[in-house]
């Protein structure tokens, strides 16, 4: 039963990502604009046409998509195509091994400092429902989350990195080559993303938790004299999560390619930045493989949160069989 | 016999955005130790609210509590929510209605003993799961040692109820307030449950309140009985007294819609018709008086004291039944 | 159990809390970026391929001419002079064109110099040897030689006269032909140029720096230094001074000023549309702004091929609501002056006669007139759509454009912000009604001359709906007379293809470790302090 399960939940998988990648050949192909017009505005009629075929123009689209299917499974994401045509360009598999990493440490922190807040503001708020605290952090967390992620940005470049000069103000520094000086520089974007997430997660959070405390269980666990804190945490949080748990699995996929302004700010050029390249210059081979990289990381943490639901909640595992 | 838990002239409102909600009017009961006390109501009567607010489970901006609620005479009604905390679980304990939503869904029925027995008793983790193994057979339950692991969803809702009950007693408590205990199980577990309930309180000594809509079944097995409406006490005497001598006509009603195994045909069960007054708006006379069939003018405008019979038997009507009216 | 589970979470949260929290207390705040030697310098602009197919922009090219370089150049007089070139010298007519190379000079791969490897390039830059599809610099040369397709035609043409001695045969008479030497035609070595590499990733030229890393990640560039450079400091030292010079792209104006006052960044580029960011760094006691000459013009070039610029009437709107002064005051903060008549006074593309002549000034009054007689034209309302790239800075100026169309009585809307190169290849590629291009700069009209005639080629993507201006601009470079450019480009600007927006200088900061030396050719004289040939083997950083 449990392997029948684990089967249908990977089939599913494969063909929703068969069909986003489709579909993104497609759009690829519906995108405004001759893509030889832009990567070679100049060339001969000849030329033209070598640029078509090395795109794969002249050929039909069920073709062109199983040509590249069959390369990406195979771990070669296409060129970076470069005007001086084949074997001027970079492999994209090289150009994600340098922003991939960018964009998966920034996702990462921004989910943990985020959650980590989140957690206990969102309770808070739920178990102090419609008090005047709830009203005015709730507030105040939208009037944060108003703010644009740039602008927050710059603001705090302002103060933490140059008036206290606690901070590097942009750039992105590899764990490998110094894990204080990797950490110093994720400081910046990842609180300019975080204060936004946090906003909505504790909302989402509140929400749930304020439907939680109405439950009997919640009501027998106090009858049982144990604190507050304790139901809050133990008993409250677990059963209150489930639309935080999907909102966040959605923003770690979000958080790989969108968020291109952070990274324009801080210079840190990782995926979102690869992307946007990608699309304003027509890299067609790029694109295809960067947002199908993105469907899978969707994909993935959508699995990863069906996996946690069951953990967090076994009345999803006893219902899954 | 001392009264162990004692509930004088408790008053409830809630306010709610559409005015004052008159959740219970003056309420006066006691129980005493080794005691059954029977509450019985329809929903909305103010059976439930009556014993959380007591307890101080219900509290905040929005409920107002006037009166007093006494444990071994002391005052609950005063305390802050962190020292009345300490007798919950210790000293009164509750059973709910509904084991399924009263067991917390997402953690193992051990956690949920011996986070009590950790927090409360003192306990270590290895005696408290001893001490939890115990309980489960003290309820009857098979391999207690499997269940532990198990999730309240693995169970069934006798199963359920009766882990409940456990982890109702789990600290010993002296009172326990068994809230619809049986409502929502099958006849034929809600028997066994009653039974077994009634079988800890000899085993262990406790005074136990069972809040019901249903007089049948609290009938065998409760010492004493109060008949709530509308947020009043309207009829209170020994079980056997009440059934045997009803005075309310409101209680005579609540018998009569009591579906009875040798009944020969439907038309002897009766409906109560009409509905209980608007807790939010000011009533007059007796509050029965719209739904009773002996009601005069006199029901209509004036409001009935409760009042004693001489036997210990409360009644809160002009008219009560049994006297030539 | 659960109780184990729990303390189990606890103790990996407490240790990573503990690993953060003791790494970064580990390190004081970083202040020196550039550690003993290794200049930064940020720059807006990311990598987007440095072959002359790629059309790089000025920040990479910058970036470009520290590896790669050419055979002339040009001195603090805009004059063109030889630089790995010895000498040049050309026919009476301006059609043989002979260039004598230094000797010794080698590329960072070992090969040396040669008649041959410059001829190597100019085949590589018309796409010959190897076969590359043609684009907009190949269209240079391919103007210049008069059309070639074949090895055969081109050996006609391009002729090693000796091991370090090249002659060009011209069909048509091109004096400025050795400006296109001192332009974006860079030399590689033959072995780059056989990969079809110009410093993609790999390249060898014989910069004062050659490529360590590049164009893997787009937006960092890092060179190192070239220890057997052919110049010499004015001291008679060995150059380049730096170990290493790194290209951060950082598209933030306000953050490459940030990354300066951190000590991230020891130098950064400007443009005046960043005229706030200029104005506070004027103010930085820590950094030092460089202006160059005030001689680039921004000019809005339309797109007459199609709707709306195709109608002289929307052409004109554009060019007299276009509030000149406002650009040069609101968007660069006075760090640019408002551009009249097409580029300073000494270009020959200059209107005003030495800046005798007064040029007409914007005037929304006429502005709202031809917006009418758009209206009246074509029944529609004049619908003006802009292009931006990134950088908050063209973001602005487009808003500001904008605004200026819309009190004219136009439409007005923005495109969505693409890269640098990308919004120069959509330009010629037709995709955008008007673009803001700087053709015209310095002393030179070449790279503007091939604008203006080339325009009415369908490959070029701008179109003069005037059939005898690229006629006129031919006879204007070939006989390089000033009478003649004044002639056509008194049409272009009636006309209105393209309009001058305003006149700004390169702007270069240096934080203060940032150490000058000399700024002398090797040739004599001096060269141009801050362009994009600006000379960064002189710089020394002190740690």
């Amino acid at each position: 039963m449990k392997l029948l399960g684990a089967v249908i939940i990977l089939v599913r998988a494969l063909v929703v990502l068969f069909l986003v990648t489709f579909m993104i050949t497609v759009l690829v192909r519906l995108l405004p604009g001759d893509p030889v017009d832009t990567l070679m505005p100049f060339a001969t009629d000849e030329g033209r046409e070598q640029l078509r075929s090395e795109l794969g123009l002249n050929i039909n689209i069920v073709q062109y998509y199983f040509r590249w299917l069959g390369d990406f499974v195979r771990g070669d994401f296409g060129q970076w195509y470069a005007s001086t045509g084949d074997g001027g360009g970079v492999p994209i598999g090289q150009m994600l091994g340098v922003a991939l990493p960018r964009s998966l440490f920034l996702m990462f922190y921004t989910m943990v400092f985020s959650l980590t807040l989140a957690l206990p503001i969102g309770i808070f708020l739920g178990y102090r429902a419609d008090t005047r605290i709830d009203r005015t952090l709730s507030n105040a967390m939208f009037a944060l989350s108003s703010i644009p992620s740039f602008a927050l940005g710059l603001s705090l470049v302002y103060i933490l990195g140059l008036r206290l000069d606690l901070l590097p103000v942009l750039g992105y520094v590899p764990f490998t080559e110094s894990p204080g000086e990797h950490f110093k520089s994720m400081v910046l974007p990842v609180l300019s993303l975080s204060v936004g997430l946090i906003a909505g997660f504790s909302r989402l959070l509140r929400v749930d938790t304020i439907a939680t405390l109405r439950e009997d269980f919640v009501t027998m666990a106090s009858s049982k004299g144990l604190s507050n804190g304790w139901i809050l945490w133990r008993h409250v949080l677990r059963p209150s999560s489930a639309t935080l748990m999907t909102s966040a699995a959605l923003q770690m996929g979000g958080l790989i390619g969108g968020a291109v302004v952070i990274e324009i700010i801080f210079a840190l050029n990782g995926f979102g930045m690869l992307l946007n390249t990608a699309i304003v210059t027509r890299q067609y081979l790029a694109i295809q493989s960067l947002v199908a990289l993105i469907a899978v990381a969707f994909i993935f943490f959508n699995l990863v949160v069906n996996v946690l639901y069951a953990v967090v909640d076994p009345r999803v595992r006893s219902a899954r069989g | 016999m001392t009264e162990l838990f004692a509930v004088e002239d408790l008053r409830v409102q809630f306010s709610t955005p559409r005015g004052q909600l008159n959740a219970v009017r003056g309420i006066t009961l006691s129980v005493r130790a080794g005691e059954c006390l029977g509450i019985v109501g329809e929903s909305g009567s103010g059976k439930t609210v009556l014993w959380r607010s007591a307890m101080g489970l219900l509290r905040g901006r929005k409920v107002t509590r006037t009166g007093s609620a006494r444990l071994e005479g002391r005052e609950l009604l005063t305390l802050t929510p962190k020292e009345v905390r300490q007798y919950w679980g210790t000293h009164i304990a509750m059973v709910f209605q509904d084991p399924m939503t009263a067991l917390n869904p997402v953690r193992r029925i051990g956690s949920q003993f011996v986070e009590a027995l950790i927090k409360r008793k003192g306990m270590h983790k290895d005696a408290a799961m001893a001490r939890t193994i115990e309980l489960l057979r003290l309820v009857r339950m098979a391999e207690p040692e499997l269940l532990v692991r198990k999730y309240p969803a693995q169970l069934s809702g006798g199963m359920r109820q009766r882990v409940m009950i456990a982890m109702a007693i789990a600290c010993e408590p002296k009172v326990l307030l068994a809230d619809e205990p049986t409502t929502a199980l099958d006849v034929t577990v809600q028997a066994q449950v009653l039974e077994l309930l009634s079988d800890l309180r000899e085993k262990l000594g406790m005074a136990m309140v069972i809040v019901t809509h249903d007089l049948g079944i609290v009938a065998g097995h409760t010492d004493r009985i109060a008949v709530l409406y509308a947020g009043e006490v309207v009829e209170m005497a020994s079980t056997l007294d009440l059934f045997a001598n009803t005075k309310m006509p409101y209680t005579e009603a609540l018998l009569k819609s009591i579906p009875r195994l040798d009944g020969t045909s439907t038309d002897m069960m009766e409906v109560i018709d009409g509905a209980p007054p608007d807790p939010m708006a000011e009533t007059v006379g007796c509050f029965f008086a719209p739904r009773c069939k002996y009601a005069t003018d006199k029901c209509r405008h004036e409001h009935p004291e409760l009042v004693d019979d001489g036997t210990g038997h409360f009644y809160r009507c002009f008219y009560p039944l049994g006297k030539q009216s | 159990m659960r109780v184990i589970k729990g303390s189990w979470h606890k103790k990996v949260a407490l240790a990573a809390v503990v690993t953060m929290v003791t790494s970064l207390g580990q390190i004081a705040p970083t202040n020196a970026a550039s550690k003993a030697n290794n200049l930064v310098i940020a720059i807006s602009e990311f990598d987007s391929g440095w072959c002359l197919q790629d059309s790089p922009g000025g920040e990479q090219i910058l970036a470009k001419n520290q590896v790669s370089e050419t055979l002339m150049t040009t001195n603090n007089k805009g004059k063109p002079v030889p630089y790995l070139a010895k000498s040049v010298e050309n026919s009476a007519d301006f059609k043989t064109w002979k260039f004598t190379l230094r000797e010794g000079i080698m590329f960072h791969d070992g090969e040396e110099l040669t008649a041959a490897t410059v001829a190597a390039n100019v085949a590589g830059n018309l796409g010959l040897n190897p076969v590359i599809p043609g684009s907009l610099p190949a269209i240079a040369w391919q103007d210049a030689l008069g059309g070639v397709t074949s090895l055969a035609q081109f050996a006609a043409k391009v002729q090693p006269l000796s091991k370090y001695v090249i002659q060009f045969n011209l069909p048509a008479p091109r004096p400025l032909f050795s400006e296109i030497w001192g332009g974006r035609s860079t030399l590689w070595s033959s072995k780059t140029l056989q990969t079809k590499q110009c410093g993609q990733t790999v390249g060898a030229g014989t910069g004062p720096f050659k490529i360590q890393s590049k164009g893997v990640d787009k937006a960092k560039t890092v060179l190192e230094a070239n220890t057997s450079y052919w110049r010499k400091g004015a001291d008679g030292k060995s150059l380049p001074r730096a170990k290493t010079l790194t290209f951060l792209t950082i598209v933030d104006g306000s953050q490459r000023r940030n990354a300066l006052l951190k000590g991230q960044a020891d130098m950064a580029t400007f443009t005046s549309v960043g005229g706030l960011v200029l104005n506070e760094m004027k103010k930085d006691k820590s950094i030092t702004l460089f202006e160059g000459p005030r001689d680039t013009t921004w000019s809005f070039h339309m797109n007459s091929a199609a709707a709306p610029f195709n109608s002289k009437n929307a052409r004109l709107a554009f060019s007299y609501a276009l509030d000149r002064e406002a650009l040069a005051k609101v968007v660069a903060k006075g760090n640019a002056d408002p551009a009249y008549c097409f580029g300073a006074t000494y270009h020959p593309y200059n209107l005003s006669n030495g800046g005798k002549k007064k040029c007409a000034p914007s005037d929304l009054a006429k502005a709202k007139e031809y917006v009418a007689a758009y209206q009246t034209e074509t029944g529609k309302q004049l619908a003006v759509v802009l292009p931006t790239t990134e950088s908050q800075e063209s973001i602005k100026l487009a808003q500001a454009v904008c605004n200026m169309m819309i009190k004219a009585g136009a439409t007005c809307t923005l495109m969505p912000p693409v890269t640098a190169t990308a919004y120069i290849l959509r330009g010629f590629a037709l995709q955008q009604q008007v673009s803001n291009f700087n053709v015209v700069f310095g002393y030179s009209s070449s790279f503007a001359d091939l604008f203006s005639r080339k325009t009415n080629l369908e490959l070029s993507g701008f179109r003069f709906t005037n059939p005898g201006l690229a006629a006129c601009f031919q006879t204007a470079v070939e006989t390089n007379s000033k009478a003649k450019y004044q002639e056509c480009v008194g049409v272009l600007h009636g006309d209105a293809y393209w309009v001058p927006a305003w006149t700004e200088a390169t702007f270069i900061a240096s934080g203060k470790n940032v150490v000058f030396s000399d700024g002398l050719l090797p040739s004599g004289g001096k060269r141009r302090e801050i362009d994009a040939r600006f000379d960064f083997a002189t710089i020394t950083v002190s740690g």
